[in-house]
């Protein structure tokens, strides 16, 4: 599970390309990779003295790309409507009579230039280039971010 | 040189439909010789994708500060027929209605110099900048609906603001007929606390100063508001934060879903403008808009406060009025003349500006002789400019709108230090505060293409003309 950058693909956004043995490994692996657009550090989220903030995702789509796309989409929505950056812990994706289901747990902290180096702000997640595709080892999630 | 590309005149380039199968017109980019050979080849790409859609007049047009982007190319501008054409959100980008706003002073940089720190200092406490910020300006639920029907007229009801700022502002600061009742309430809620804060990327705040030499052309700069030597203004880069994001991202998943989504780009996905599909993302993008028109003004209000607040005199004791608010990410209805007819096309402008002339109705009394004021922003270290429209037919009224990348983000952050970029601009005499040192080196004069280039191409190519070059000496940057 991982993710990379590609340099100079979308000179005023981002792109990477995460991976994952499972599903879930490539949809966090995906999360932490735009988190990582916003801080420097994503991995100390919610391990501070601070208090901790917990939320709790469940959507839905008929395909899985566009699973992934809501997702990300959801984890960029408690950036600005709640200020809050948040680290998933634990995802679940399952399909139930033809539609794709995913409950996912996150804990994480409220945006604080004291506490976190910021860099960019995520604006939305793009359809540019989006892919979800099975490997022979797993997943590749292809994904470009509005900065 | 691309061997595909055909010199229609200097500064002007052709994709021919033979380019690409399904082109409906070819595709044109205002840039000179350097700056073509520097554009990426998704630039073509994306042009000529343009040309496909349905309804397209004349040419899909790219300006010279054009660079990749999704769906259109930033710097992209099409004109669709309203009958017969189609609307697509990749057209108008992520950022509805992000734009320009410029406000003079009748203020001089010895004036300000020995105030220069408590004045950044106090703009980077009023106007909240980087990820996820919150503004001050706090509203309920149910004004946050009125504001995006009303945009700046609404903040401007409320105190904040005078009458002469609204008719200085594209759409005196409203696109009608908006109505909030049809946005998402996931839009809302991520926009109610964003009203007065400039968001992070390449948005900025910045004192400028007007020097003597930089001042192009003086009777346009005078009706713009500027006669004195080293005269200060303050220009800011915004748009409609995470409430234009949401609905540009709720209605992409929309027209994926229902629209027509060409194969060449699922981001130009597009719908007639007058379809069920059409109509609903037209009225969103216009909530959209007019958040960004209230989120400038709101600004500008701050920046009147600050100003006030540390040289101890009235706004209006310093001169402060401001000259223009241009959008460059929007759709709008607009009356151009193609092919010997006159006719309603709904233009499309991604990281472009209206550049509307001399006589053209729609513009305020005081800019009906000069064409409308035209803002390019640059970035902190190398300067921003004030145009002037000139109404050229070619591209439909319509000019660039900034330096355009060169250097990817990351690979900018690789190449520049935030705090070294500071230390350099503070000896330079330009005072920065940053939310990000790691943003800051994202958009270091070096990841921009040449500012001066790209405006004289501009001008060269008649699509609007330099009045002022002006140098910031104060900046903050989200």
């Amino acid at each position: 599970m991982g993710y990379r950058y590609i340099d100079d693909h979308v000179s005023a956004d981002a792109c990477f390309v995460a991976n994952g043995h499972t599903l879930e490994e490539v949809f966090i692996a995906a999360w932490e990779a735009a988190l990582s657009c916003m801080i420097n550090d994503p991995h100390s989220l919610g391990r501070r003295r601070i208090r901790r903030r917990r939320r709790y995702i469940e959507i839905e789509d008929e395909t899985l790309d566009m699973l992934l796309f809501r997702f990300i989409e959801e984890l960029v929505f408690y950036k600005d409507a709640e200020g809050l950056l948040l680290m998933v812990l634990e995802c679940r994706i399952r399909r139930v009579r033809g539609t794709y289901k995913l409950n996912a747990a996150a804990r994480g902290e409220r945006i604080d230039p004291a506490n976190h180096e910021l860099l960019s702000d995520v604006k939305a997640v793009t359809m540019h280039r989006f892919s979800l595709v099975e490997k022979p080892d797993g997943w590749e999630a292809t994904v470009v971010v509005d900065l | 040189m691309k061997p595909f590309l055909r010199k229609v005149e200097d500064d002007l380039w052709e994709i021919p439909v033979s380019y690409k199968k399904g082109m409906r017109v070819p595709g044109r980019i205002f840039a000179s010789v350097s700056l073509i050979e520097s554009m990426d080849d998704g630039v073509f790409d994306q042009v000529a994708n343009v040309a496909m859609l349905p309804g397209i007049v004349g040419y899909a047009f790219c300006m010279p500060d054009g660079h990749y982007g999704y769906g259109f190319p930033i710097g992209g501008v099409a004109a669709f027929d309203t009958r017969e054409g189609i609307i697509s959100p990749g057209g108008i980008g992520f950022d509805i209605n992000c734009g320009m706003r410029l406000l003079k002073t009748n203020l001089t940089l010895s004036e300000i110099s020995g105030s220069l720190i408590k004045l950044v200092d106090g703009l980077f406490s009023a106007v909240p900048a980087g990820v996820g910020g919150t503004g001050f300006f706090s509203v309920s639920r149910d004004d946050f609906l009125e504001l995006v029907e009303g945009g700046a007229r609404w903040i401007v009801r409320r105190g904040y603001g005078t009458v002469d700022d609204l008719t200085l502002t594209e759409e005196e600061g409203c696109m009608e007929g908006a109505d909030a009742a049809r946005v998402s309430d996931r839009a809302i809620e991520r926009g109610l606390k964003q009203v007065g804060t400039l968001g992070s990327g390449n948005h900025y705040l910045e004192i400028q100063v007007a020097r003597r030499e930089d001042v192009l052309d003086k009777k346009t700069a005078a009706r713009f508001g500027f006669t004195l030597p080293d005269q200060i203004a303050v220009m800011f880069h915004c748009g409609s934060r995470g409430f234009g994001h949401q609905v540009a991202s709720d209605w992409l998943k929309r027209f994926a879903g229902e629209g027509s989504v060409p194969a060449a780009d699922r981001e130009l996905a597009c719908a007639p403008f007058h379809s069920e599909l059409g109509q609903g993302y037209f009225n969103d993008m216009k909530c959209a808009a007019n958040m960004a028109y209230a989120n400038r003004q709101v600004i500008l209000h701050r920046i009147r406060e600050v100003f006030s607040d540390v040289l101890h005199r009235s706004p209006d004791d310093l001169g402060m009025t401001q000259v223009y608010d241009v959008s460059h990410n929007t759709a709008k209805i607009e009356e151009h003349e193609y092919g010997g007819t006159v006719a309603e096309m709904l233009v499309h402008r991604k990281g472009a500006t209206r550049a509307f002339g001399p006589g053209m109705e729609s513009l305020p009394d005081l800019y009906r002789e000069t064409g409308q004021p035209v803002i390019i922003g640059g970035s902190m270290e190398t300067g921003s400019y004030l145009l002037a429209g000139t109404g050229a037919r070619a591209a439909f009224c319509t000019t660039a709108h900034g330096s355009g990348r060169k250097m990817s983000r990351r690979h900018a952050r690789k190449s520049f230090e935030g705090k070294k970029i500071i230390n350099g601009l503070e000896r330079r005499g330009i005072y920065v505060r940053t939310s990000s040192y790691s943003g800051l080196a994202e958009d270091a004069g070096a990841a921009y293409k040449d500012i001066d280039e790209i405006v004289s191409v501009t001008a060269r190519a008649g699509i609007s003309r330099p009045v002022i070059r002006f140098t910031p000496v104060g900046s903050i940057k989200g």
